[in-house]
């Protein structure tokens, strides 16, 4: 019996070791949500004839879980697809264009460095009205250095802003975001920004916050769905961390009439082949980023780019094996990208040769179609250039052939589409120039590590172009803190800083195009091609669209038709 | 054996220490930063978010500061999950994978010890090859085939049970079946073996020899004195099954403990990773003294004294 007792204080002690001393304070709260659960619009016809399905729900898959729902902190897609339904910011990207959201509408005033916006009466999902006050208090929250969001880089076009956050000014008043009433919200630019209203219907963190909640829950807002609140079309009203996330119909939705999903549920499956099990057997409607090899069995699918631009990065600093312009040139212009997105890529993926996201852009027009680069490289490559470049390259180096080269150093992230792309190069130089590449292939943070400190000659990098056309060339400025390729070239960081201070739109978009030819020409890192997307939907789905982030799926007006 | 559990728990906690210890200073020194993602960050930001976590600080008063925390049972927040601690997921993922491990447990052990016992006794007939077959192909056949396959036959070809997911009792099915093959089957070999080998012994003939009726054989010499080795195996065997497998997990959509073994640490979440450790250290240091203790149980030759 002592035996049987002293095992089980043992027991007890190690459980106590988890569990812990530390009280949590998880009380419930009563869920005041009003949730829509009629399927009220089983009448309605759409275009084509088809009536809409009694039912009204819409089930897709994805392979992660989102991160949280604490809009001050979040910065990932699959957070960001999840708060784009709960929530509702000023002014929302939807199908390619901005629209109105919490605004109303806006004026542009001070020659565009003031934006005022005038708000709708909108209530939050358990029915307190959102004011411009809930988007003074989101913004500085997020700004503020002490609540730790990597976000406030978004935030750089307003005044004081990055004085508040990088902690040089400790004063919150000083950031030009003020609630003048509860229905106008100004924000002060450090400059005319045409570009800005768009960068934050795109943006991910431009949503109200109640700061009730976040008093209320401190370090864990948004960690659960008791913690988060909404104003969205859609109201969170089950998360099973790892498993699944159910929206329901928001009721107290301004614009609820619009919205025809009565639920939402998103499956959190990380095998693909399950995923497309679940899809073959009806379990969900929707699959989001298939594999190439799926395709062959869904010849309907559908694609998507842009958003992300993929390119080399060429480590060029005085000291490094690339600082030779023309070794980096003939590197350049030996790729073959058409045969290498037709082979490896996934499907929709498009050929870049340029730095410039051909998505991105201005009234509706695409800024790099009227903007043209006038020798972008070609997309199947130019061997006898390449051979041109390189033997001059050669010249320069005193070396009799490439072979003398020593082995370059391409670091490449340890995925196996990264893995597939540096064997393929790697190939493609031996064969055309005779370089020898070697591939160091290491897991994501110790690969950016390296491409940080500058431990890599080649590097391939895929960012987000974001909104305004100079995101990824203001990067390679000479000491510019994120100028990955350590390229130091005045004449390039003068453009890229005028165009930066041009408010003539036309003028500063000329300038960005002299540059980026400067870029080009000089080739610190080579564009390779904008990744793609493959999806797959049941033909009852109607009105889905894909926002240009990776991962959103627009499914806040989409409904379902009989079938 | 009151000072000899108490010694036991002293040296547990030492060990626990040592790993704990170990762990962080191995984890610190990876190379990379944990907020470095593909969508990179700007280094001043970098610098801000190792601020905030307190990162930046001197690695030695890091780790006071996370045994300190320890020593409340509070293994921090994760710094991929933003807002929740570890503490927290690893309440929330634990019990789902302790409760697939344990049903699979259920399964695996009367079978796997079954079917070793049959085999060892009807050695060389057709029952024996059926069951060395059995654990064969449960051993070499690894579960991301074994789970796909039960899937295509059971969910997709007959639909009779749901291909993924944790909700209810027939979601639980193909995962067990799954999870349960591949450790009846190591349970089948080492019992078989061992069996054979206590068959032999000159205790068993004597037991016969003296008119001892054949199932008492069996049950008290034979088996007893074959236990010794799987519930050597058991021991660390119960402890990694109920931490969660990765591949099954996956496979099922089954938000349990096994993805975050994997994701912690490549994603660099250091106090997951280390939270994670110290959680399956202690609890494999206590599934050790529990087998040490059943030792004495099963055979008095090993039984501590006093």
């Amino acid at each position: 019996m002592k035996k049987i007792v002293s095992l089980l204080m043992m027991i007890f002690l190690m459980i106590g070791l988890f569990t812990g001393c530390t009280a949590s304070s998880e009380e419930k709260p009563a869920a005041t949500s009003e949730v829509d659960n009629g399927a009220s619009s089983s009448n309605e016809v759409v275009d084509d004839g088809t009536p809409l399905a009694a039912l009204q729900e819409f089930t897709f898959a994805a392979a992660n879980d989102m991160m949280t729902l604490d809009v001050s902190k979040m910065n990932d897609e699959m957070s960001a697809l999840i708060m784009y339904a709960a929530n509702e910011p000023l002014v929302r990207y939807y199908n390619g264009a901005v629209t109105m959201g919490l605004a109303e509408n806006y004026e542009v005033l001070d020659e565009g460095t003031k934006l005022v916006f005038h708000l709708r009466d909108v209530k939050w999902s358990d029915g307190e009205p959102v004011t411009a006050g809930d988007f003074e208090y989101a913004f500085k929250r997020l700004l503020n250095p002490e609540t730790g969001s990597s976000q406030c880089d978004t935030f750089d076009r307003i005044a004081g802003a990055i004085a508040y956050y990088s902690g040089e000014n400790s004063d919150a008043d000083s950031v030009g975001i003020k609630a003048t009433d509860d229905h106008t919200l100004e924000m002060t630019l450090t400059q005319a920004d045409p570009f800005f209203i768009e960068h934050i219907a795109q943006g991910i963190n431009f949503y109200p916050l109640r700061q009730d909640y976040v008093e209320k829950y401190a370090e864990g807002y948004g960690s659960s769905v008791e913690s988060f609140i909404g104003c969205g079309p859609f109201v969170l009203t089950e998360w099973v961390q790892g498993a699944s996330i159910t929206l329901e119909k928001n009721a107290n939705y301004w614009d609820a009439d619009k919205i025809k999903l009565t639920k939402v549920t998103e499956l959190i499956v990380g095998d693909e082949n399950t995923r497309v099990g679940m899809y073959d057997l009806g379990d969900v409607d929707e699959l989001y980023n298939i594999s190439k090899t799926l395709t062959l069995n869904y010849p309907d699918y559908g694609t998507k780019s842009g958003g992300t631009l993929q390119h080399l990065v060429y480590k060029s600093s005085d000291d490094a094996l690339l600082a030779n312009k023309n070794l980096r040139l003939a590197l350049s212009y030996s790729i073959d990208r058409q045969a290498i997105v037709s082979a490896l890529s996934a499907p929709g993926t498009e050929v870049a040769d340029r730095m410039m996201d051909p998505t991105n852009t201005l009234n509706g027009e695409s800024i790099a179609e009227k903007y043209p680069a006038s020798t972008g490289i070609p997309a199947n490559g130019d061997i006898e250039k390449a051979k041109a470049y390189l033997s001059d390259a050669l010249a320069e180096l005193n070396l009799g052939s490439a072979s003398e080269l020593p082995a370059i150093n391409y670091v490449c992230l340890d995925s196996a589409s990264h893995k597939a792309y540096a064997e393929a190069l790697q190939a493609r130089w031996a064969d055309t120039l005779g370089v020898n590449v070697e591939i160091n292939i290491m897991p994501v943070p110790q690969a950016i590590g390296a491409l940080l400190s500058g431990q890599f000659d080649i590097f391939l990098n895929g960012m987000g172009t974001g909104v305004n056309p100079d995101e990824l060339l203001s990067s390679y400025t000479v000491d510019g803190a994120n100028n990955y390729a350590k390229w130091n070239n005045q004449a390039y960081t003068d453009l890229i800083e005028a165009q930066f201070n041009e408010t003539d739109i036309d003028k500063r978009l000329a300038t960005l195009q002299k540059a980026e030819q400067l870029f080009l020409d000089e080739s610190p890192a080579t564009p390779l091609w904008l990744p793609g997307t493959a999806y797959i939907c049941k033909d009852y789905v109607q009105g889905l669209t894909y926002g240009r982030q990776t991962g959103s799926i627009e499914f806040i007006y989409a409904s379902i038709l009989e079938h | 054996m009151k000072k000899y559990i108490l010694q036991r728990l002293v040296i547990s906690v030492i060990t626990i220490f040592v790993l704990a210890t170990v762990s962080f200073f191995l984890l610190r020194s990876l190379p990379g930063s944990p907020f470095q993602t593909e969508t990179l960050l700007s280094v001043e930001t970098e610098a801000r978010m190792m601020a905030y976590y307190g990162l930046d600080k001197p690695l030695l008063e890091q780790y006071l500061t996370y045994m300190g925390n320890l020593l409340h049972g509070d293994l921090g927040y994760s710094l991929k999950y933003t807002n929740r601690t570890v503490n927290s997921m690893i309440a929330s993922a634990f019990p789902i994978s302790a409760t697939l491990g344990l049903i699979s447990l259920a399964v695996a052990v009367p079978i796997g010890l079954f079917l070793g016992v049959v085999s060892a006794r009807k050695r060389g007939k057709t029952v024996d090859y059926l069951c060395v077959f059995i654990s064969v192909i449960g051993v070499s056949i690894p579960s991301f085939i074994m789970g796909s396959f039960l899937q295509y036959i059971f969910a997709v070809k007959f639909q009779l049970l749901p291909i993924a997911q944790w909700k209810s009792l027939k979601h639980m099915v193909l995962p067990t079946v799954a999870l349960s093959l591949s450790l009846l089957a190591s349970l089948t070999r080492v019992m078989r073996a061992s069996m054979l080998e206590v068959i032999n012994q000159d205790y068993v003939k004597t037991a016969r020899a003296k008119g001892v009726p054949e199932d008492k054989v069996v049950t008290r010499h034979e088996i007893r004195n074959a236990m010794v080795p799987i519930v050597t195996m058991l021991g660390p065997m119960v402890a990694s099954v109920l931490m969660g497998t990765f591949v099954i997990e996956k496979i099922f959509a089954i938000p349990g403990l096994g993805q975050h073994f994997v994701n912690s640490i490549t994603g660099l979440d250091y106090t997951m990773t280390l939270g994670l450790t110290i959680f399956y250290g202690s609890f494999l240091v206590l599934a050790n003294f529990i087998v040490d203790i059943a030792y004495g149980i099963i055979d008095p030759r090993i039984r501590i004294e006093k």
